[in-house]
């Protein structure tokens, strides 16, 4: 899995790739517990080149939700392929996380300038 | 002709599982299979299967690897068996998945097993003297991958 940040405004923004399993959700939760402890609140987390997701890593996203809920923040998802958005929906998620098709469409919700940043 | 089963053992080490998940992507499509959908399904289930053996099993261990089978018993189903030499656990305790109850509910049972349950077909667990099988299967359409098909369609 490899984790690819950018920073929009105050909005943290994740392209993660590859396989999210209980090996490397270990990994994905140190990244964003670091994130989020330098007092960055607010996610857009783009899933489009994930192959899959293991219950290691939505544990990390409930984790991640429980946290920034606390402390006012969001996170929110994009640009999802069908067999995610499946597991998300199995497991519940799909009630408690926005997703998004893309992370235009996530940056308005959080109401970011996003003139400058390119489709996704 | 007996059909070609395919084996891979591991190691019980979370390090391990992109070498599983490599073995299931590698294999599944010489067996025929190229429906993407179903290639998810059969990498989650084994990902958790394995991640489950590996984390709850190493206090016990009669042999130190599981393996890992894959097959298709007809030319519509991929079969997947994990084997491993270890303390039973409670398959029965882990609930099929439903998305109408709320995350914190479905987390009682956790999830990996239970989403296991849900997105194969047929899952069972037998355990004998000096082992446990888990086996599960998944159909698919030898023909092609019909999501593919569907995105060709609508460009």
């Amino acid at each position: 899995m490899n984790i690819q940040e950018r920073k929009v405004n105050n909005i943290i923004l994740l392209t993660l790739s590859g396989r999210i399993d209980a090996f490397t959700a270990e990994k994905l939760d140190e990244e964003l517990n670091s994130i989020i402890n330098t007092g960055n609140l607010h996610f857009v987390v783009n899933l489009t080149e994930v192959s899959y997701i293991s219950s290691a890593g939505l544990r990390v996203f409930l984790g991640a939700y429980k946290k920034l809920l606390k402390n006012q923040g969001k996170i929110y998802f994009t640009n999802m392929p069908e067999p995610i958005l499946k597991i998300f929906s199995l497991a519940g998620f799909d009630k408690i996380f926005e997703i998004f098709t893309s992370e235009r469409e996530a940056l308005k919700q959080f109401g970011a300038k996003i003139e400058h940043v390119k489709a996704y | 002709m007996k059909p070609k089963v395919y084996e891979l053992r591991s190691k019980f080490e979370l390090g391990s599982l992109p070498k599983i998940a490599d073995f299931i992507e590698k294999n599944i499509t010489r067996l025929g299979c190229k429906d993407r959908q179903v290639i998810h399904d059969v990498l989650l289930a084994v990902d958790e299967a394995s991640s489950n053996l590996i984390k709850h099993s190493k206090a016990k261990l009669k042999k130190d690897y599981f393996v890992i089978q894959l097959h298709c018993p007809t030319p519509t189903c991929i079969q997947t068996k994990i084997i491993d030499f270890t303390e039973p656990f409670s398959f029965e305790a882990h609930p099929i998945l439903t998305p109408s109850l709320s995350v914190e509910e479905q987390l009682k049972h956790g999830w990996g097993i239970g989403l296991l349950k849900t997105i194969t077909e047929n899952a069972t667990y037998c355990t004998f003297k000096t082992k446990n099988i888990l086996t599960f299967f998944k159909y698919f359409n030898p023909q092609g991958d019909p999501h593919e098909h569907s995105r060709t369609k609508s460009k």
